[in-house]
């Protein structure tokens, strides 16, 4: 499988490079916002914006399903994972995001049983090795992760499971865009689209942005040569004037979504009227509960949970920086109270947060004036 | 106490989950009644992936495959850059 | 291509974003660059991986506590002058989960590791002591065999265990075994190794492909039918550490890569050193089972600790005799110069990736990989 290897070719990467430094107008500045925690990553771990000239910005919006799970909700978890019957079991990153009192960390160093799995599959294998214990999934990620929470629930309802149960905190990728997108003070020229996302919603809902905002969308692969050439494709319709959706991916995402991934989500799930995203508030219709056929395995009826809004800490500006309206380190906070140790908010909570991705790899990346790239 | 995988999740490693990290596995074998198939990633190991997405999968497909399901059957070659 | 070309105007960043970017940067290392302290209220796994909340740890809590300056220096090993001699002590735990691994088992770690911080600290191993922590229930058939593997690894060292003490815990405690041994080693008179003696200019050498140790304990403890090829690389570094001493204080410093890492290390010393570190992301010999496992769990292989490697600075006008050097060491035919020191950032790992882009290699927050030494 040669996929990786070709797609980091340092060659591809200088000649993307220097195609992108001549397209970009000098005296314009270009903003291009990306929405996928993995895109986040592949920018600071290739350190992809050292190829960019220094009038193209690479913005970090809501990308992160992570980080956008609000305090209440972390704190109805870690009440769950208290209960000495349950052992509760979820994603590495979930582990350090704090709610109003801690961390799900915090409750495992002091008794409660949270083990951390990598699908909700290993999680029901839990359930099938403790059958005198409670096992609760916290499920999170966006329509990407919602069809394995899916078809492992079915499975578990097939095998008539049960000690299984889910704490669905599913989120949907379009409502948070079309927020952003509806807010006054956003200004962006274009977006890179999730990859993988769409490999499950296709990229065909994506063209409500060009249509209805005015902005070119490129869906984008992971590698750092599929970002830069998602960035060449966005300055390339800027500077034809066009606005249009196109696919860089098509390698893997379609144009129309999986069938398949709709009927199993429309079978176990059902949108919630509204959920809110911390940082950005409430948002309709953009979070997922378990259907009522699927009753039986949902945890938020299993087990009695406060349902507490917390709000997020005063000196946290996890919203503005979200919408990419300020960067990470202009945020009061950043570096000083909240640190990746000890994060205030969720930007700096999970490895693909903006904060996060920024004081993990991006300080002092740029130190020395970028060396503009020439495009005679 | 014999949990696999009890570790935090570290900052210096991206949590692949969350940030929707998929890869590429070759099926190796399917169980129908379980809906589900063995795959081998390019490290070589095995592990048990849910196959409910993929319409007739079968044994040397090539998958996309996220937190313990496959999302797509994948071409062999990727196609060139414009 | 089409578009003009860049003016020195907009190629140059715009100042104002750019002066509020410094300062906020500033203020970041002013608080970084402050004595780690201790707050938490407890322990959890993050303190046992080898990075940030150990340092604070130890740092804060422990250091303060023993107000010893040999301790202060936090050196892979303690020097006690004895009547002119210069003796080196050093101590190690091993609790590592499962016991035996591809390439391995506990009781090898536990002499090769203690025997590495001498050997990386300048000094030639000369006894060991060795206690054990033994679970109820555990079979004489394990206990054997990690004794045998106990010897075996001393004999080759050309080692003596001197002392030693057995508990046993309750079933349901230690994991099997828990075994601590201390080493007690004497300077080679070559040795002019010190942490803060890095200099702008000198490289990075490491002894061979990084990432195998705790790749081979993750895999071990899967649930995947194991068919990787990664072993632990569990071995005495003494050899490597006797090859490189011959380069006198043109070998700066150095140190084996357990917990935490290479980039553990790297940040160690540019701390220490106050320098900067810039490593060639393409220069570092990672096997390939390692980078697609590593690639797969999401973790960065230079956070991924060793068992048989080390790190080592060396002056620039050596590199290349010091490199080929360790390359003749048995088992080292893989070593490789991955980097330099630098001026600037100070006390910062920056790694250029191979596409050309830089990042910071920070230190560890959390522990990717615990219990795996």
């Amino acid at each position: 499988m040669k996929f990786v290897d070709e797609f980091r070719n340092a060659e591809l990467g200088s000649i993307l490079s220097e195609r992108i430094a001549a397209l970009a107008e000098p005296d314009r500045h270009y903003k291009i916002m990306e929405v996928c925690g993995g895109h986040t990553h592949t920018i600071y771990r290739y350190g992809v914006a050292d190829l960019l000239p220094s009038n193209v910005e690479l913005v970090h919006g809501p990308g992160c399903p992570v980080c956008v799970i609000p305090m209440g909700r972390v704190d109805d978890a870690i009440a769950i994972a208290r209960r000495p019957e349950v052992i509760f079991t979820c994603f590495g990153d979930m582990m350090r995001v704090p709610g109003g009192s801690g961390t799900l960390l915090e409750a495992k160093a002091e008794g409660a049983d949270v083990r951390m799995v990598y699908s909700p599959l290993d999680a029901l294998r839990v359930a099938g090795a403790n059958p005198d214990r409670q096992v609760v999934f916290f499920a999170v990620g966006f329509e990407t992760t919602a069809p394995s929470t899916a078809l492992t629930l079915m499975r578990a309802k097939a095998d008539g499971v049960r000690n299984f149960s889910v704490f669905c905190n599913h989120v949907t990728i379009l409502p948070p865009i079309r927020a952003l997108l509806d807010s006054p003070d956003l200004r962006l020229d274009g977006f890179i689209g999730p990859g993988h996302v769409c490999t499950i919603v296709g990229a065909r809902p994506f063209s409500f942005i060009p249509e209805g905002y005015g902005k070119p969308v490129v869906i984008s692969g992971f590698e750092p040569v599929d970002v830069l050439c998602s960035v060449y494709m966005i300055l390339t319709q800027l500077a034809e004037g066009r606005c249009e959706l196109e696919n860089q991916y098509r390698r893997v995402v379609p144009h129309e979504g999986n069938a398949q991934a709709f009927q199993v989500l429309g079978e176990v799930f059902e949108l919630r009227p509204h959920f809110e995203w911390r940082g950005l508030g409430f948002i309709s219709q953009s979070a997922l509960r378990l259907s009522s056929r699927y009753a039986a395995f949902d945890a938020e009826q299993r087990f009695p949970i406060a349902g507490v809004r917390v709000a997020d800490p005063k000196a946290c500006q996890c919203g503005e920086v979200l919408k990419g309206v300020i960067k990470p380190w202009e945020c009061k906070v950043f570096g000083t109270a909240c640190t990746p140790e000890h994060p205030i908010g969720t930007c700096m909570v999970s490895s693909e947060g903006a904060c996060a991705a920024y004081y993990n790899f991006g300080r002092f990346a740029r130190q020395r004036p970028t060396a503009p790239v020439a495009a005679q | 106490m014999n949990a696999e995988h009890e570790s935090s999740c570290a900052h210096d490693t991206h949590c692949i989950t969350c940030s929707d990290a998929a890869c590429a596995m070759r099926l190796l074998s399917v169980d129908e009644s379980k809906a589900s198939g063995i795959c081998v990633d390019e490290a070589g190991q095995h592990s048990e992936v849910l196959l409910g997405l993929i319409t007739s999968p079968a044994p040397g497909d090539l998958l996309l495959v996220h937190a313990g399901a496959a999302l797509q059957r994948l071409g062999e070659t990727p196609t060139e850059l414009p | 291509m089409n578009g003009g070309s860049i003016t020195a105007a907009s190629a140059s960043a715009r100042p104002v974003d750019d002066e509020r970017e410094r300062e906020a940067l500033a203020r970041i290392t002013r608080v970084r660059a402050n004595a780690p302290r201790f707050r938490d209220e407890r322990i959890t796994m993050a303190h046992g991986a080898g990075g940030r909340a150990t340092d604070a740890l130890v740092r804060g809590l422990l250091l303060p506590a023993f107000a010893s300056p040999v301790l202060d220096a936090l050196d892979d090993a303690g020097i006690i002058a004895v009547d002119g001699l210069d003796l080196l002590l050093t101590t190690d735990s091993f609790v590592v989960r499962p016991l035996r691994f591809p390439g391995g088992s506990i009781g090898e770690l536990a002499v090769n590791g203690t025997i590495n911080d001498l050997a990386v600290a300048g000094a030639r191993p000369l006894a060991l002591t060795l206690s054990l922590v033994l679970e109820e229930g555990l079979t004489a058939a394990v206990l054997r065999e990690e004794t045998a593997a106990i010897a075996k690894a001393a004999a080759s060292a050309g080692v003596v265990i001197v002392a030693g003490d057995t508990k046993v815990v309750e079933r349901g405690h230690a994991d099997g075994m828990y075994i601590c041994t201390t080493g007690l080693g004497r300077r080679d008179s070559r040795a002019k190794l010190s942490p803060a003696a890095l200099q702008p200019g000198d490289h990075i050498l490491v002894s061979g492909s990084i990432g195998d140790h705790g790749t081979a304990i993750m895999l071990a403890r899967g649930e995947f039918e194991l068919e990787s090829t990664v072993v632990s690389d569990t071995r005495s570094l003494w050899p490597a550490a006797d090859a490189l001493l011959d380069f006198g204080s043109a070998l700066r410093c150095m140190r084996d890569a357990t917990r935490g890492g290479v980039a553990s290390v790297l940040n160690e010393l540019a701390e220490t050193s106050r320098v900067g570190v810039l490593v060639h992301e393409q220069q570092v010999p990672v096997l390939p089972g390692v980078a697609g496992a590593c690639e797969l769990l999401g973790i960065d292989p230079m956070y991924v600790a060793n068992e048989g490697k080390l790190v080592a600075v060396v002056a620039a006008s050596v590199a290349a005799d010091a490199l080929t050097a360790l390359r003749a060491v048995p088992g080292c035919d893989a070593a490789a110069d991955i980097g330099v020191v630098t001026t600037e950032p100070e006390a910062m790992v920056l790694v250029i990736s191979a596409l050309g882009g830089r990042r910071v290699m920070d230190r560890l927050t959390g522990d990717p990989l615990p219990r795996i030494c």
